[in-house]
């Protein structure tokens, strides 16, 4: 061997145990994330699960406290098993690829890694907010001696949402006294919210989605000067037109109906602007093909615009539903509280939050019921969305 | 010609008139009357009905208003650092999942889903992470570093150095992921083709993301910068959520919030009751951001791409 | 397709919810009484209390019906605004003490003098009366107060030796010396163990300002005094906790944890806090004690909190709203009232008859005696939004304590009190 071949064996050698050293390395890290997140996710499903199987009672939170400590095992045990099979499972794959491919068998760790710590920070507020909705009042700020970063209750009640649902017993006489009382309840609430959004939602994407498809791919006089005062009305904040709008709302006598609290946001320059962008993006040569072969201007619009800016429409549609959702101010003003089926679920969550007892569990515990038709629109939509954005598009 | 164009401009009516009914009944008064208002002073009752003309008054107000022409500073440098970080965050997360990766649907969800969170739930949530002395950034930074450091005694919220900024990193993990989703609709579009024409030219990566991706999404990023404009003018809940326009800084003896932006002292006006001088403030934004909008448009439509028409 | 089958399903299932449940009006069944409509932002508790009150009332008024409305208390003031604007406003109202000079100036609540209220005015604690005193008349009266108190976590007094053998010595320092001479002892920088924390609103700064006697607004309502020679010793002590004695913890910082949170969490030693607290540091399992807030140059002495009843000019019975708001503040009712719901009474004729179990509750009563009087403005918040700046530019060091004031006093004057 010359000193040549020497050398390069001995970089050989070095970039290996690099590459070894760093595995080891990402390899720690994986498993104290794993060991993390898994055990703070099964000690949440332990903690969830004692909680729901304590019956109601005044000792009920130490007792799903002690149930939750005797399975202490159960959660820590999980998680070891869990982080010790991802660990196997990584360091065999690793072991099996070849030298050559090591390096970019690492680079995706890496990847995988940071996103994973991405989802971990933007995930993190939900988590909280879930566990927050199982503390029992007046441990909500009591963060664990022993681990700072663990917020799973250790004495978990659902209590907080009891009361949300009004099964509690203040509420319960309350709801007696005559039949408005009895109708004001999360229920109708809640029910009044999905009216109103998903109606407004519908509207607006149908109405952006048409008013889109002109400005991007249609012929209009003075379309550019159009569009530029549209969008300059976006940059007058909202609140602006708050009182003007409240006064017309009450002139047409819809002052406390679900009207109200919708009609005057139904013309959306955002939804118009981000479709047409969107549409921007598609080949005028598809509607051209369309068109050749003899479809009419509705059918343009509806099979061959509509399914491309699926997607979107749909993401708009998500925000419009959220939009409406959570509209607390407007809803506010135009709600006629003497009807309970005029109060939406923003302005109902907010009857709940007294004076001074801003109860942190109890609005959390709130959110998380109101979180739910979002969550179950999302994942109904992110099919369409999320997946679908690889299969549907047609490519040229 | 003249008479398809007609037909065609009839077409586009019609297409555009449930918009245009709701735009105008509902938002040309409106956009008229708190114009109207801009020229009068605070009403004396409620009624509205007893108000008293100023003339130009308000808008002179503006221009010897110190606080207003700080916060429109404030707000200039938010959009300047909250616009190209949101927009780059959101581009590199949707060419990062636009690859085949396992479990991308999961990402993609997760980064999407923050967007459906209450603004103040994710300011409550940020301002505990930064907290000093308990925030999770001031845990880890005492135990690698010591007790004494910047994190654990002012907190990054707590520093007007640093508080814009703070704010600024929680509205983009939690905005991301809507512009995500824009880039990854629109990625679609691009036709494979081209990727393969410049392939065969020998082009390198960076070359085919700089002359193919990035001008096929320019109507995106024109969006993003429009309304990242738009966003930055009416920032207001996250302020209230995080600082309150905090913390305050001396600067010639005028005392001024390190993050009071023009949204946030434009809703102070409002929620006083001063709905005239509030209303002035937005048209005296309205006009400096169309000044903007429009060398924004003329810099964005330069060199047109083939998509862009007319 | 089944996705395209979902999708349909789902649509045919909001058409069908659209026919079933959107439904705007309730049925309520007319019964030949007047209805007076009371807008309140009580909770459940407050609320049944309030009806069996209602019922009484009633009793002796047979041609009349109160409807108690609740309306969320965060955004009271947007919806009486808004509601007033169109005329469609309550006959009367629970508004927050801060509203009641708005709604007077803006002219829209009634001079309760000219429904008697001289005859009854002195049973009533004199600092909420003071709310609703505007321009020399009475447009409210006061129907729940509060004020702070100083809590303290006992366990980090016995660890520091600071607990007194005898039981019924007071355990908070008497005096702003004192107070720091028992910080000094109680702040451990090496354990993250601060004495005090504060936040910096000018609400939460009353306590200081008042136990100086320093007024912030003169007593006509004409004048900002905030530069007062008081005011300025005031808020100099305060900046000394910070800035000197480093006994403050920073919570006034923004984005810093709430003094709330560093208390339950044994970091704090002291904070101001109200008595609604007192239930949930009880759930919290905290060792803690209430006492009184340590004395300036004029003693001790608190802040106001709490809400006025007031009646609207719209109204077609003024008197038979101001006899149901005088019979639910009487010195019976609010017996009631305070016992079942553990509050602080307004009515001095129930302070006699009112005795808590709770110990921090008789603490809190005495506290009450002592409140200094609340700046009465048109615009309260924009108060707090003038003076809270220039108070922090004092806390970090940046300007000195009469600098501040000066300016504090020269922006309220300008922005509020003339504009």
């Amino acid at each position: 061997m010359n000193s040549a071949q020497i050398l390069e064996h001995h970089n050989k050698n070095s970039v290996k145990a690099q590459r070894i050293i760093l595995f080891v390395f990402l390899i720690a890290l994986m498993i104290s994330m794993s060991y993390v997140i898994s055990g703070q996710l099964f000690k949440f499903g332990v903690m969830a699960f004692s909680a729901f199987v304590t019956p109601e009672g005044p000792d009920a939170v130490t007792e799903a406290g002690k149930l939750m400590q005797s399975m202490t095992v159960v959660y820590n045990g999980l998680a070891v098993v869990l982080t010790i099979v991802l660990t196997i499972f990584v360091v065999k794959k690793f072991l099996a690829t070849g030298h050559e491919h090591r390096m970019s068998f690492i680079r995706r760790m890496v990847l995988y890694l940071a996103l994973i710590i991405g989802v971990v920070v933007v995930l993190f507020p939900f988590f909280w907010m879930l566990c927050t909705a199982f503390k029992p009042s007046g441990q909500e700020l009591v963060i664990s001696k022993t681990n700072p970063f663990d917020i799973v209750p250790s004495e978990p009640t659902l209590d907080n949402f009891r009361r949300v649902l009004k099964v509690d017993a203040a509420s319960k006489s309350l709801a007696a006294v005559d039949a408005v009382e009895q109708k004001k309840n999360f229920g109708t609430y809640f029910l009044n919210s999905l009216l109103v959004a998903t109606t407004a939602a519908f509207l607006v994407t149908f109405f952006a989605a048409m008013g889109a498809y002109v400005f991007s791919k249609k012929q209009l006089p003075y379309k550019q000067q159009i569009f530029m005062l549209l969008l300059a009305t976006m940059m007058i904040p909202g609140m602006m037109f708050m009182v003007p709008q409240f006064f017309m709302v009450c002139k047409m006598g819809l002052f406390g109906t679900k009207w109200a609290m919708f009609l005057p946001h139904l013309a959306s320059v955002f939804g118009i602007f981000m479709l047409k962008q969107f549409m921007d993006t598609i080949p005028d040569s598809l509607i051209e093909a369309a068109q050749i072969d003899g479809a009419s201007e509705w059918q343009v619009f509806t099979v061959v615009i509509v399914p491309l800016a699926l997607p979107i429409i749909l993401t708009l549609f998500l925000l419009t539903f959220l939009f409406h959702w959570s509209n607390f101010l407007w809803q506010l003003i135009v709600t006629n509280f003497e009807n309970p089926l005029s109060i939406t679920l923003p302005v109902g969550l907010a009857l709940f939050r007294g004076q001074y007892t801003s109860e942190l569990g109890l609005i959390m515990s709130a959110s998380c019921f109101s979180i739910v038709p979002i969550a179950v629109l999302f994942l109904f939509a992110q099919r369409y969305f999320i997946e679908g954005m690889t299969q549907g598009a047609v490519k040229e | 010609m003249a008479i398809t164009s007609s037909k065609d401009t009839a077409i586009s009516f019609s297409f555009l008139s449930p918009f245009l009914l709701f735009f105008g009944v509902f938002l040309i008064f409106p956009i008229f009357y708190s114009f109207y208002l801009s020229f009068f002073g605070s009403p004396t009752d409620y009624s509205l009905a007893n108000l008293d003309f100023v003339g130009l008054a308000n808008y002179f107000r503006i221009a010897g208003d110190m606080q207003f022409w700080w916060s429109l500073g404030v707000t200039a440098l938010y959009g300047m650092i909250s616009i190209p970080l949101g927009i780059s965050a959101a581009l590199a997360l949707a060419l990062l999942l636009d690859n085949k990766l396992f479990g991308k649907s999961f990402f993609r969800s997760a980064f999407f889903l923050p967007n459906v969170l209450d603004m103040l739930v994710v300011g409550v949530i940020w301002t505990l992470i930064y907290a000093p002395k308990f925030g999770a950034l001031a845990q880890i930074t005492t135990w690698l570093f010591s007790e004494d450091n910047f994190f654990n005694t002012t907190g990054l919220l707590g520093s007007p150095m640093t508080a814009l900024l703070a704010v600024v990193i929680a509205m983009v993990l939690k905005g991301a992921g809507f512009g995500m989703v824009l880039f990854l609709a629109a990625l679609q579009n691009i036709p494979e083709a081209v990727y393969e024409a410049a392939d065969i030219d020998g082009a390198t990566e960076w070359q085919k993301f700089k002359h193919i991706t990035v001008p096929l999404l320019r109507p995106i990023i024109t969006f993003m910068v429009i309304t990242g404009v738009i966003g930055a003018l009416n920032a207001f809940t996250e302020i209230y959520a995080m600082t309150s326009g905090g913390p305050q800084v001396v600067i010639g003896g005028e005392t001024v919030g390190s993050t009071s932006v023009a949204g946030y002292y434009l809703f102070k006006q409002f929620d006083a009751g001063n709905y005239g001088y509030a209303a002035a403030i937005s048209y005296m934004l309205l006009i400096i951001t169309l000044g903007i909008t429009w060398l924004q448009q003329r810099f964005m439509s330069r060199g047109n791409g083939p998509e862009v028409k007319k | 397709m089944s996705e395209k089958k979902i999708m349909i399903v789902a649509v045919i299932a909001y058409i069908a919810l659209v026919f079933v449940c959107w439904d705007d009006s309730i049925a309520t069944s007319p019964d030949g009484r007047k209805f007076l409509t009371f807008w309140h932002t009580y909770n459940d508790q407050e609320e049944l209390v309030l009806r069996d009150i209602i019922k009484k009332w009633e009793g002796t008024n047979p041609n009349f019906t109160i409807r108690p409305v609740r309306i969320p208390f965060d955004g009271h003031k947007a919806k009486l605004r808004t509601a007033l604007t169109v005329g469609q406003g309550p006959d009367m109202a629970r508004v927050d003490w801060s509203f009641v000079c708005e709604l007077a100036r803006k002219n829209s609540v009634v001079d309760l003098e000219t429904l008697g209220f001289e005859n009854i005015r002195s049973q009533y604690l004199a600092a909420p009366l003071e709310t609703a005193y505007i321009d020399g008349k009475y447009y409210g009266i006061p129907d729940q107060s509060t004020c702070v108190a100083m809590f303290y976590n006992r366990q980090m007094f016995k660890d520091a030796g600071l607990l007194p053998e005898d039981p019924n010595a007071s355990v908070v320092p008497q005096t702003w010396e004192e107070f720091i001479e028992v910080g000094k002892k109680l702040t451990d920088k090496s354990k993250d163990q601060y004495a005090f924390a504060m936040t910096n609103t000018l609400w939460w700064n009353l306590p200081f300002f008042n136990s100086y006697g320093a007024r912030i607004i003169s007593e006509d309502g004409k004048k900002c005094v905030i530069d007062s020679d008081d005011a300025v010793k005031a808020l100099e002590m305060m900046a000394s906790l910070v800035n000197e004695h480093k006994i403050e913890a920073g919570a006034w910082r923004p984005g810093a944890i709430s003094p709330e949170q560093g208390f339950v969490n044994g970091k704090y030693a002291m904070v101001f806090m109200g008595p609604w607290n007192l239930a949930k540091f009880a759930n919290a399992k905290m060792d803690f004690g209430v006492g009184l807030i340590p004395g300036g140059s004029k003693g001790t002495s608190t802040n106001v909190g709490g809400t006025d009843v007031v009646i609207f000019k719209d109204t077609k019975h003024a008197a038979e709203c101001y006899d149901f708001l005088t019979f639910f503040t009487s010195a019976e009712n609010q017996k009631d009232w305070c016992t079942k719901l553990n509050q602080l009474p307004i009515n001095l004729g129930a302070y006699d008859l009112v005795s808590f179990e709770d110990p921090h509750l008789m603490m809190f009563m005495q506290q009450m005696k002592h409140a200094g009087p609340n700046p009465v403005v048109k615009d309260y918040s924009l108060l707090e939004d003038l003076v809270n700046p220039e108070v922090e530019a004092v806390l970090s060091g940046q300007k000195t304590a009469r600098e501040a004031l000066t300016a504090a006093q020269k922006k309220v004057q300008e922005r509020l009190i003339d504009f």
